[in-house]
């Protein structure tokens, strides 16, 4: 560095020293260390279900004016009423089977394949309750 | 405050003691600041990405493996950051021509400068610096401001050791042609 160069270097620093630096904000240092924080607290999962509000008022408001509507249309004009009840006798008549058959075999429920089934079935239930519940998930 | 070695609060912060880092932050802040936001030359955007790469060194300091300071390796870090802000963002640094401006002698401006009230030399110095494509402040703050040697911002900025030696030169020589025009206009304003 020659004579001139370092003669110019002094007086960059002088002139640098009058500006000072710039100072970052009063609350920059707690803030990286809110952020620090909350990255070691453990995330919090917010389940949400499956079936929304509004979709179970929606289905139950679709299933009464259904039935309002059959109960309330004379059998006159609900064309093929007929062929409805007709379409309906053999599933009210399996019911009936279906009932009278479960309640036989409530009689038998020492029969160890009922039990397997049941225990099976309440364990299909909660699997699928605790998949769907996980795709839900709202972070 | 009287701050200790980077390697005393590293261990401790290595030791799950997180109160040490906020000093880090602390002796480490206003440098670091300082370096994004002569590349943004946005207070607000320099105090986003300065506290974002805190947290990016917080996580990484693991990888630090102390072969170079702890300041080099955090102000490198903030110094890509800011890069890649500025790329995102599309803004084009001041193109700056070397024949833009006569060359007027250093010691004239630093007279003229001297002539001024404390506050206002601080104005121009900052409006001067402002004025420097991002790459040229940065290199020459780390030098001047916070007395890095070459071969630290050789690290920092990812230039050769030469590269930083001609980029100081001309970045002097940039600051004091536009100081110099900077105090000519004052001097217009006021006549």
């Amino acid at each position: 560095m020659n004579n001139e160069s370092f003669k110019r270097d002094d007086l960059t620093r002088k002139i640098l020293e009058k500006a000072g630096m710039e100072q970052p904000s009063y609350s920059f240092t707690s803030r990286i260390m809110e952020q620090i924080r909350l990255s070691h607290s453990p995330e919090v999962f917010i389940y949400q279900p499956v079936i929304g509000k509004k979709t179970w008022m929606l289905l139950g408001f679709s299933i009464v004016s259904v039935l309002l509507l059959f109960m309330n249309m004379p059998e006159s004009q609900t064309p093929g009423a007929n062929n409805f009840t007709q379409y309906l006798a053999p599933a009210q008549n399996a019911m009936n089977t279906a009932a009278s058959g479960f309640f036989e075999k409530l009689s038998r429920l020492h029969s160890l394949s009922w039990m397997a089934f049941a225990i099976a079935a309440g364990w299909l239930l909660f699997i699928m309750d605790r998949v769907l519940r996980k795709s839900a998930v709202v972070n | 405050m009287r701050y200790e070695e980077d390697n005393f609060y590293i261990d401790k912060i290595l030791k799950g003691d997180d109160a040490s880092f906020a000093l880090l932050v602390d002796k480490h802040k206003t440098m670091a600041y300082n370096i994004a936001f002569r590349i943004l030359k946005s207070r607000e955007d320099a105090e986003e990405i300065a506290q974002d790469s805190f947290l990016k060194a917080y996580h990484s300091l693991k990888e630090f493996k102390r072969e170079s300071k702890f300041s080099t390796w955090l102000y490198r870090i903030i110094y890509n950051n800011s890069i890649s802000r500025i790329r995102k963002k599309k803004l084009d640094t001041h193109s700056y021509n070397d024949e833009e401006f006569e060359w007027m002698e250093p010691a004239e401006t630093a007279r003229e400068l001297d002539k001024l009230h404390h506050l206002e030399q601080k104005k121009y110095v900052n409006e001067a610096l402002d004025k420097l494509p991002g790459e040229d402040a940065t290199v020459i703050s780390l030098f001047y401001m916070n007395e890095s040697s070459v071969e630290e911002i050789s690290e920092v900025t990812g230039l050769s050791q030469s590269n930083v030696k001609v980029k100081l030169h001309r970045s002097r020589k940039k600051l004091y042609d536009e100081l110099h025009l900077l105090l000519k206009e004052e001097l217009n304003e006021i006549v």
